[in-house]
């Protein structure tokens, strides 16, 4: 078990406040959007392991910060781990612990997990995705720029979510084309379920963490197990596949 | 591991062409019109997708077909043939174990070798197809012309089980 101060201020790129149970978590850089990097690729995974750990988290609010969502990567910060050259089975090794874990943390949060998409994420957008109830601003938008339009294997999870959530075929062309949604977009194809106003976001996502609340506390935290659980076999199942042949692919072409 | 020109044009219903970016375009067709689909068919489509598969040159592979549609009839001396007389599916009002396997391994082999190509497959659907649509809709990537559609008509509007790999997801 984990206590609220204990982890609170432990991640630099995590901003958690609390308040009757709702947690709230936004991803940033220095106070900023996040710039995705190395620091939040290692901090991710332990920081969902913390809080899927503490039973006075009732619900998650999951958001970004400014305008984005997640939109951009630090190469600086990903080189600190990342040669920019051929990826060694080493160096693959903490990628692969590193994204395996981000995956497996966040479904293993045992209660409701609430995104608010607050602008275009392109960049682990499965983040979001995953999420039991997604809402996104206006100006978000949905896509998977780092893998295959950037010379990358989509074996880190975006293979299973992608074709679960779209369809097989529409999944499949949504990661092989590098197809960037727009938040209407997801909305017709079902991948968020409301769209509003940037100013709105939050305070949506604050009221529909109320009206879950509003149930008894097992029956919260079992509708988010019965709920995930086939997400959850189906990462375990190709997870650990799909890292093994991005790191064989990534020895022969990194985009340094 | 095979070589293009050792398949190229082994197939009398499957026109290959490869350009030198290692473009794959795999074209159905009978006698170069649209495919019919027939005896032929099915016993060329799991070799060739087996071929193809075992061959590193193709890196990517479009499958396609010929004319305004791209598989819509059957040939009927393939249902209504004479017993003993070429046709593989007699029309008997029982079909004997020994003629269920032939159908049974081609069309097994003929998706499960379809999907061991370990290029990406782009399917440019050109018309209908309502029969094996399943090797379209398999692809990665699957394209339509406008008038195109997609149907299983062999199955179970025809008295049959879809047990060929139509029936999953």
């Amino acid at each position: 078990m984990t206590e609220f101060k204990d982890y609170a201020k432990k991640y630099s790129n995590i901003r958690m406040e609390r308040e009757n149970g709702i947690l709230e978590i936004t991803f940033h850089t220095e106070g900023g959007s996040l710039v995705w990097g190395g620091g939040p690729h290692a901090q991710f995974g332990p920081a969902f392991y913390d809080i899927g750990r503490d039973p006075d988290n009732k619900i998650v609010i999951m958001t970004g910060t400014g305008d984005t969502f997640i939109e951009e990567i630090s190469p600086e910060t990903l080189s600190e781990r990342l040669p920019k050259s051929k990826i060694t089975p080493t160096v693959w090794d903490h990628i692969y612990s590193d994204a395996k874990r981000l995956i497996m943390n966040l479904l293993d949060i045992e209660v409701p997990v609430i995104a608010a998409v607050n602008g275009p994420v392109n960049i682990h957008a499965e983040l979001a995705v995953l999420s039991d109830i997604v809402l996104a601003s206006e100006n978000a938008a949905f896509q998977d720029a780092p893998h295959f339009p950037n010379g990358l294997v989509p074996g880190d999870g975006v293979h299973v979510i992608w074709p679960y959530l779209l369809g097989r075929n529409r999944g499949r062309y949504f990661l092989l084309t590098g197809e960037r949604l727009s938040a209407q977009e997801a909305l017709r194809l079902g991948v968020v379920a409301e769209v509003l106003p940037r100013e709105k976001l939050l305070a949506r996502a604050h009221e529909l963490a109320k009206q879950i609340l509003r149930q008894p506390p097992i029956t919260i935290r079992y509708a988010r197990v019965v709920m995930t659980q086939e997400l959850k076999t189906l990462m375990l199942e190709h997870l650990s596949h799909g890292l093994a042949l991005q790191g064989v692919a990534a020895n022969e072409y990194w985009p340094g | 591991m095979s070589k293009f020109e050792d398949y190229a044009n082994k197939y009398s219903r499957i026109r290959m062409e490869r350009d030198d970016d290692g473009i794959l375009e795999v074209t159905l067709h009978t006698n170069g019109g649209t495919m019919v689909f027939g005896p032929e068919a099915h016993e060329q489509l799991p070799p060739a997708f087996l071929d193809i598969s075992q061959d590193p040159d193709n890196k990517i592979v479009i499958l396609t077909g010929t004319g305004d549609s791209f598989i819509e009839e059957v040939e009927t001396a393939t249902l209504k043939g004479t017993p003993g007389k070429g046709s593989r599916l007699p029309n008997w009002t029982k079909m004997d174990p020994h003629t269920w396997d032939r159908t049974f391994t081609n069309a097994k082999t003929m998706l499960v070798n379809l999907l061991n190509i370990e290029a990406p497959v782009i399917a440019a659907v050109n018309g209908p197809v309502n029969i094996h649509a399943d090797l379209a809709v398999l692809s990665d990537i699957v394209i339509a012309a406008e008038h195109a559609s997609f149907q299983d008509a062999p199955h179970y509007p025809n008295g049959l089980v879809f047990g060929d790999g139509d029936f999953r997801r």
